[in-house]
């Protein structure tokens, strides 16, 4: 429910806009002797306030969700961590140190394993990968579901009826078994072609959704009322209705990038994902899930990794989609 | 709505046609099912054998042919090593349905529970809870979760039970528990005020102080078995009484249920406060309410209808994605249902008609799933018109 208590007053609003927007708006610095802090009331002050888009007022909202941004940053820096710092570390995944099984210390941040690898720089470089994935999957699948689903939604008919039955048909077949097949035929070890199967495969999620969204959006009033001035269908989807589900695509989306980062796993666990050397997340935690009893840290650290990547997106999806929807958010802008 | 279903019946059957075509091409794509056999001293005659008792030597698709020809008598035909797939097959299928039925309902329950509560509470700190919780479950890969179901779930629990005891610290949380749940429970509606709340946590933190103190009781002097089990569906010779025989076989599904169930539970959740939200702040409530109807009435009659359709919609693909998901948990916990099956059947070695009488019975399955899916779709919403 809308805390209306929260909502700041036209002063309060004022003087927030004065700050944020540059020199184009208001001076509510003190002057023809009125006190601090009291805006000028004037009608010609109310009505010169700059008209905001509808960008800059979901970026005003998700800037100040806490948790959303927090999570941006952390996910920020852990890419920089991963990706950066991964090259500044002096240790190379692929360097053999002589210190095998060790538990972590300052030489060995998150110790090693059993050949002596340097499992900081590891974990370092399982997280690029896994990263890569999961993010080009999660952009594939969604832009290929939200076509399909906004298609077939808009349109019904035999264009809803056939796209449909090949969601149908590929829902019929669990991932994991379609990618364990594909993966077998090609041979594995490509994850630029795991990543392009994945997508393959998870667009389906996103495009039932986006359909069923469109599908109850499609006989909302200002559809018809866009299709009375003599809208055409590419904009009446594009422009009237998209952004109506842009909360559920958000959604959708953050949900692909964090089954796509399980799915890697999973696969890597039947030894379908990365190929050793090169080395992903989910292939550490597969490879050394028998280790809990005897080197636990060689269990915990891609884990951690692999929830706190995963957290953080979901986090920023959720800030998103509440930055979105203008009818249900706790900060105003 | 007869007609309806005998259509989409009809629709069903010429995808589960395409569907086993396209699975047909993709597991004799998978490798070579004489692989293990070229480095055999006999290998010329013995491949010789299996190529003509597999029809190895003819093109794919009247192979398909042969092979959709059997599956129209019931027989899905010889595994590698020559017996019937079928006897199998059935084993499989009812271990798996234990374990994927068992988790479906939970995570069904739990998730639409939790999400419909959030929704109702939204930023409150059942919400925050539940929402970090749901994301934790996300964030986490099944098997790393099913190492530590193992070591805590099983070992320390099952430590634990040789000689249980109840702390002061498990009486506290026992009590803070009885009060959150009481106090989100009886405070919904329009009665919902401050003072309710501190009654209804008051009462809870009662029942649970009872609750510890009969546990406690209980527990005194008592020792269990080592009741939780990490290792297959059922002790192998097990003998006892069939009381005895159910908690046995529930000792052994509780981890690999809540493994397969946590991350269904987590999407329903999330998918239910989304929806449940977007209801909440649509015209029709706002009227409802504004017709002076009750809190209770507005959100269980009006929006809670229309906040379940996103969510059915779930309900058909999550099915599929538990069926997949139920691969990855039945080789951690060596079940040796359908996932196992398929996994032997493509990984292990190359055993087409095995892994073909799997996909097919998944598919089979996920279309009846859709189904139903579609016709509750219809029921629940009168705005999608059947005709």
């Amino acid at each position: 429910m809308t805390d209306y208590g929260r909502r700041p007053g036209i002063r309060e609003t004022l003087r927030r806009v004065g700050a944020t927007s540059g020199a184009s708006t208001i001076q509510l610095e003190p002057k023809d002797g009125l006190a601090e802090g009291e805006a000028p009331l004037g009608p010609e002050r109310e009505f010169t306030v700059e008209a905001r888009s509808q960008w800059k007022m979901v970026m005003r909202r998700f800037v100040r969700h806490k948790l959303a941004m927090g999570s941006l940053i952390v996910f920020v820096l852990v890419t920089l961590l991963a990706f950066v710092g991964a090259r500044i570390w002096k240790y190379d995944y692929l360097t053999v140190t002589p210190d095998a099984s060790q538990a972590p210390s300052w030489e060995h941040p998150f110790g090693t394993d059993e050949l002596g690898h340097d499992y900081f720089a590891q974990v370092l470089r399982g997280a690029q990968k896994s990263i890569e994935i999961a993010l080009i999957v999660a952009l594939l699948a969604t832009i290929l579901g939200v076509l399909i689903g906004a298609i077939s939604g808009y349109f019904r008919g035999w264009v809803d009826t056939g796209l449909m039955r090949v969601v149908d048909l590929l829902l019929t077949i669990p991932v994991i078994a379609i990618a364990a097949c594909l993966g077998r035929t090609i041979g594995g070890g490509d994850w630029w072609l795991m990543s392009f199967i994945l997508a393959a495969v998870l667009w389906t999620t996103t495009a039932r959704i986006i359909r069923g969204e469109f599908l109850s959006i499609r006989e909302k009033e200002f559809v018809e009322a866009a299709r009375a001035i003599g809208a055409k269908d590419r904009r009446i989807i594009f422009k009237h209705m998209l952004p109506n589900v842009v909360g559920p695509m958000i959604v959708s989306a953050t949900l692909v990038v964090a089954t796509a980062i399980l799915y890697e796993t999973a696969l890597s666990y039947l030894g379908l994902g990365v190929k050793r050397p090169d080395t992903s997340l989910g292939l550490l935690v597969a490879d050394f899930q028998r280790s809990f009893q005897t080197r636990p840290w060689l269990f915990w650290f891609p884990g951690l990794f692999i929830i706190v990547i995963a957290l953080s997106i979901n986090f920023i999806g959720d800030g998103l989609r509440d930055a979105f929807d203008p009818k249900q958010t706790r900060v105003r802008a | 709505m007869f007609l309806f279903i005998v259509r989409r019946l009809l629709i069903a059957i010429p995808i589960l046609i395409l569907s086993s075509v396209l699975v047909f091409v993709l597991v004799v794509n998978a490798g070579d099912p004489l692989e293990n056999l070229r480095s055999r001293p006999n290998s010329q005659q013995l491949i010789e054998q299996k190529t003509s008792a597999y029809h190895l030597d003819q093109p794919v698709f009247q192979r398909y042919l042969t092979w959709a020809k059997g599956i129209l008598h019931g027989d899905f035909g010889k595994d590698a090593t020559g017996q019937e797939v079928r006897p199998k097959l059935m084993r499989a299928l009812w271990i798996t349905m234990r374990l994927v039925i068992a988790a479906a309902i939970i995570a069904v329950v739990l998730g639409i529970t939790v999400g419909v509560i959030s929704a109702i509470r939204q930023y409150t700190l059942f919400d925050y809870g539940s929402t970090f919780l749901a994301f934790l479950f996300f964030a986490m890969p099944v098997f790393w979760f099913a190492v530590l179901l193992k070591e805590f779930g099983a070992i320390k629990l099952n430590n634990w039970l040789q000689s249980p005891g109840l702390s002061i610290l498990a009486g506290i949380i026992i009590v803070a528990i009885g009060a959150g749940l009481a106090s989100i429970i009886f405070n919904i509606g329009e009665k919902r005020s401050r003072k309710r709340g501190m009654v209804a946590a008051a009462g809870g933190a009662a029942v649970g102080l009872l609750v510890w103190t009969l546990l406690a009781v209980w527990f005194g002097g008592h020792t269990f078995t080592r009741w939780i089990s990490t290792i297959g569906p059922e002790s192998p010779n097990f003998n006892g009484n069939s009381f005895a025989r159910i908690g046995d076989l529930a000792g052994h599904m509780i981890l690999p249920t809540i493994t397969l169930a946590i991350i269904s539970f987590a999407t329903y959740s999330r998918f239910q406060r989304a929806s449940m939200l977007d209801t909440l702040s649509s015209d029709y409530v706002r009227t409802a309410r504004a017709k002076g109807l009750s809190n209770k009435r507005v959100i269980f009659r009006h929006a809670f209808r229309t906040a379940l359709i996103p969510v059915v919609t779930l309900m058909a693909i999550d099915f599929g994605l538990l069926l997949g998901g139920a691969i990855i948990t039945e080789t951690v916990f060596q079940w040796r249902g359908m996932g196992t099956l398929f996994y032997d059947a493509v990984l292990r070695d190359i055993d087409p008609n095995t892994a073909m009488a799997y996909l097919m019975v998944t598919a089979t399955l996920v279309i009846v799933f859709n189904i139903v899916a579609d016709i509750a779709y219809a029921y629940l919403d009168p705005r999608i018109r059947i005709d």
